[in-house]
C-alpha cells in the first residue's frame, strides 16, 4: 500500500470516528480515547478483501487536507477539553469555504468554458491569492486557517494524495457539504433570534 | 517579594503566543516560497510531437489487400471497446474490456496479440480485474470500462482504463498501468485523479499523443452534469500536469486528437446533443492551449465513437456510423484537408437494421498504422465481439481513386 493510500483511508477511519465520537461523551478522557482509536481501527481493519474506508474511499474519493486537519482537530477536541479551531476562525473558515464552493464546482464541472480546476495544477494567480489569504488570516490571528493552508500546500509539494491539484488539497465535497450546513444552520438561528449553538 | 513587571504568567503566555505566531509565519512564509519556486522552475507547456512524413511510398506493384479477422474468441457474451497498439516486429497488440454483460463485476481488460504466423489473433489474456485493481488503488470497483492504450518513445505500454466505485459510467475515474516489455507484465495500476468532485467522471477512448517532451496527451471526457472533452497532459512518470478544456456543455464526447505540427492540430468529438447529429471538428494552433469552438462536420454521427488517424501524405482517415440514428453501418472517409470537407471511401459493415431480423451495431472504431504501413480498424460488433480490418496501401489508394 502506498503512503497515499494509507493517509486517505485513515482520513475515512477519522472521519468515522468523529461522527463516533458524541457516542463516548460520558466516558472519561482516557476511555473515549482509547474508543475512538477502536473505531478507527474497526473501519481500517479488511472486511474480506477491503477495509470499510476503502468502500468510503470509492464512494467519497480522497479527503482535502483542510478536511484532515479538522478532523483530527475534532477528534483531538474530544479527547482534550479545548477547542483547537476556535468560534471566530470557524466564522471566517465555514463561510468562505461555502462561497469558493459555490464559485468553484459549477465552472469545475463544465459550467462554462472557464475552468478553475486547471490552476490547481499550478497557478502564480491562484499561490498568490493563496498566499495573500494566509497572511491575512495570520494578521487576523486566525492561525488555524494559517495552519491548514500551509499544511495542504506543503502536501501537494510533497505529493502526500493521489492527486497532483491543489484544489484536491484545500477543498473536497464533503467539506463543502459541512460548511454549508454550518453556515445555513448559523442563518437560521440568526433569524430567529435563537442563542447561536456551540459548535462541535 | 514583588515580581518585576511583565514577569507573570500572562505575560509569559504572551511571549510564547508572539513566537508560536512567529513561528508559524516563517513557515508558512517558507512552504510559499517553495511553491512559487518550484512553479518558477517548472518547463514551459511543450509542444505535440507529430507523425514523421513519409518516407517509403507505395510500392509500384503491391496488390491491394483488404482482410477481416476476428480479435476475440466469445470466452464471454459481452466484449467492447477496443484500443490497439503496434508492437514493432510483432504487430498489433489490442485491448478491450468483457464479461457477461456491460457494467458486470466480472468485467476485466483483455489483451490479444495478432500473430503474424498463423495470420490469426492469439488467445486473449487478462491484463487486469476489478479484485487486482482493488487491491492496487485500495478502494472499492464496481465495474471496468474502456481502454485506450499509448506506446512511447521509450517503447512502454502505457494503458489507461476507466473504473467505477458506484453508479453507471458518469461515476468513472481512470487508472493507468504500464508495461516495459510489450505487454507481458504489468506494474500495479493506479489511479489518476482529473475531477475535484468525488473524482467522478472522467473516461477515455481516443488515443493518446505525445509531447516533444515526452509527456503525452490524454483525450478524455466528462458525463457527470455536462458531457464535454478534454485534453489531459501526463508526465512521463505518470502524474497530470495540466488539462485543457476542448468543450464545454452538454453536447461532446470521446475526442480523437491529431497532431499536425508541434503546435497544430485537429480533434473530432462524438455529439451528444440535439440532432442532427454531426462529427464535431476543433482545431489549436498553440499545441492545444487553445480551442476553436467545436463545429459540425458534414459527416453524420448517431451519437457514438469514432477514430481518426493522420496518413502519411497528411490526409485524414475516419472511422464513424455513416447513419443518421442507428450503429448498423461503419464506414471511412477520407480528407485532404484537415476535416474541411470529406468523402465517404468505404463502408466497411453495412447491415440496415429495418432489413435485418436481428439487428447488428457496430460501434467504437479504433484506427492503427503499423510499422509495415498496414492501416488496421479493429471494433466492436454487437458489444458481443471485437472485429479487426487490416488493409494495405494499395488498397486505400486504390479507394481514394
Amino acid at each position: 500500500m502506498t503512503l497515499q493510500s494509507a493517509l486517505a483511508l485513515a482520513g475515512h477511519a477519522a472521519l468515522v470516528a468523529c461522527i463516533a465520537s458524541p457516542l463516548f461523551r460520558r466516558f472519561p478522557a482516557g476511555s473515549r480515547a482509547a474508543l475512538l482509536a477502536v473505531v478507527m481501527a474497526l473501519v481500517l481493519a479488511p472486511l474480506g478483501k477491503l477495509p470499510a474506508a476503502a468502500y468510503l474511499r470509492g464512494a467519497l474519493g480522497d479527503l482535502s487536507v483542510t478536511s484532515l486537519v479538522l478532523l483530527a482537530a475534532a477528534l483531538l477536541s474530544s479527547v482534550i477539553p479545548r477547542d483547537f479551531i476556535g468560534e471566530s476562525t470557524r466564522r471566517s473558515l465555514f463561510p468562505a469555504v461555502t462561497a469558493t464552493a459555490i464559485a468553484f464546482y459549477p465552472f469545475a464541472l463544465g459550467f462554462t468554458g472557464f475552468d478553475p480546476y486547471d490552476a490547481g495544477y499550478g497557478s502564480h494567480f491562484m499561490l498568490g491569492i493563496l498566499a495573500a489569504l494566509t497572511f491575512v488570516a495570520w494578521f487576523v490571528r486566525h492561525h488555524a486557517i494559517v495552519v491548514i493552508i500551509a499544511t495542504a500546500l506543503a502536501a501537494q509539494l510533497a505529493g502526500a494524495l493521489e492527486s497532483t491539484n491543489l484544489w484536491d488539497y484545500l477543498l473536497d465535497p464533503l467539506l463543502a457539504v459541512y460548511a454549508t450546513i454550518w453556515c445555513a444552520r448559523r442563518i437560521r438561528r440568526r433569524l430567529a433570534g435563537y442563542p447561536l449553538p456551540p459548535t462541535c | 517579594m514583588t515580581q518585576p513587571a511583565g514577569a507573570g504568567p500572562a505575560s509569559r503566555a504572551e511571549r510564547g503566543l508572539t513566537r508560536w505566531r512567529a513561528a508559524l509565519l516563517v513557515t508558512a512564509t517558507m512552504v510559499f516560497a517553495l511553491a512559487f519556486a518550484r512553479l518558477a522552475t517548472r518547463a514551459p507547456a511543450p509542444g505535440f510531437l507529430a507523425a514523421p512524413p513519409a518516407t517509403n511510398p507505395v510500392r509500384s506493384g503491391e496488390a491491394p489487400d483488404y482482410r477481416i479477422y476476428p480479435v476475440s474468441h466469445g470466452r464471454t457474451p459481452f466484449a467492447h471497446s477496443v484500443a490497439a497498439v503496434d508492437l514493432p516486429g510483432h504487430g498489433p497488440l489490442a485491448f478491450w474490456y468483457a464479461g457477461t454483460r456491460e457494467g458486470a463485476s466480472d468485467s476485466v481488460i483483455y489483451a490479444s496479440a495478432f500473430d503474424a504466423a498463423s495470420n490469426s489473433w492469439g488467445a486473449e489474456r487478462i491484463v487486469v480485474g476489478r479484485e487486482a485493481l482493488e487491491r492496487a488503488v485500495q478502494r472499492s470497483i464496481r465495474k471496468i470500462g474502456n481502454p485506450t492504450v499509448l506506446r512511447d518513445e521509450e517503447g512502454r505500454l502505457w494503458l489507461f482504463f476507466v473504473s467505477a466505485s458506484v453508479g453507471g459510467w458518469a461515476g468513472s475515474a481512470i487508472n493507468l498501468t504500464r508495461s516495459g516489455d510489450g505487454g507481458q507484465h504489468w506494474e500495479a495500476p493506479r489511479r489518476l485523479i482529473t475531477s475535484p468532485f468525488l473524482n467522478l467522471s472522467t473516461l477515455v477512448k481516443g488515443a493518446p499523443v505525445l509531447y516533444v517532451d515526452g509527456s503525452i496527451g490524454l483525450p478524455v471526457y466528462h458525463e457527470f452534469i455536462g458531457k464535454f472533452g478534454e485534453l489531459l497532459r501526463v508526465s512521463r512518470d505518470g502524474r497530470v500536469l495540466a488539462k485543457r478544456r476542448l468543450d464545454w456543455g452538454k453536447a461532446s464526447l470521446q475526442p480523437v486528437v491529431l497532431p499536425r505540427s508541434e503546435t497544430e492540430a485537429v480533434a473530432f468529438m462524438r455529439y451528444a446533443g440535439k440532432p442532427p447529429g454531426r462529427v464535431l471538428v476543433l482545431r489549436t494552433a498553440d499545441a492545444g492551449h487553445t480551442w476553436s469552438e467545436p463545429a459540425r462536420s458534414a459527416l453524420p454521427n448517431p451519437n457514438s465513437g469514432i477514430d481518426a488517424l493522420r496518413l502519411d501524405d497528411g490526409g485524414l482517415l475516419l472511422a464513424f456510423n455513416n447513419r443518421e440514428a442507428s450503429r448498423d453501418n461503419l464506414s471511412l472517409a477520407h480528407s485532404r484537408d484537415e476535416g474541411n470537407s470529406w468523402r465517404v471511401i468505404h463502408a466497411v459493415e453495412d447491415v440496415p437494421a429495418n432489413t435485418s431480423a436481428n439487428p447488428v451495431e457496430f460501434s467504437y472504431p479504433w484506427l492503427l498504422r503499423t510499422e509495415d504501413r498496414a492501416i488496421h480498424l479493429l471494433y466492436t460488433v454487437d458489444k458481443k465481439s471485437i472485429r479487426h480490418l487490416r488493409f494495405n496501401r494499395a488498397w486505400l489508394r486504390e479507394r481514394l481513386r
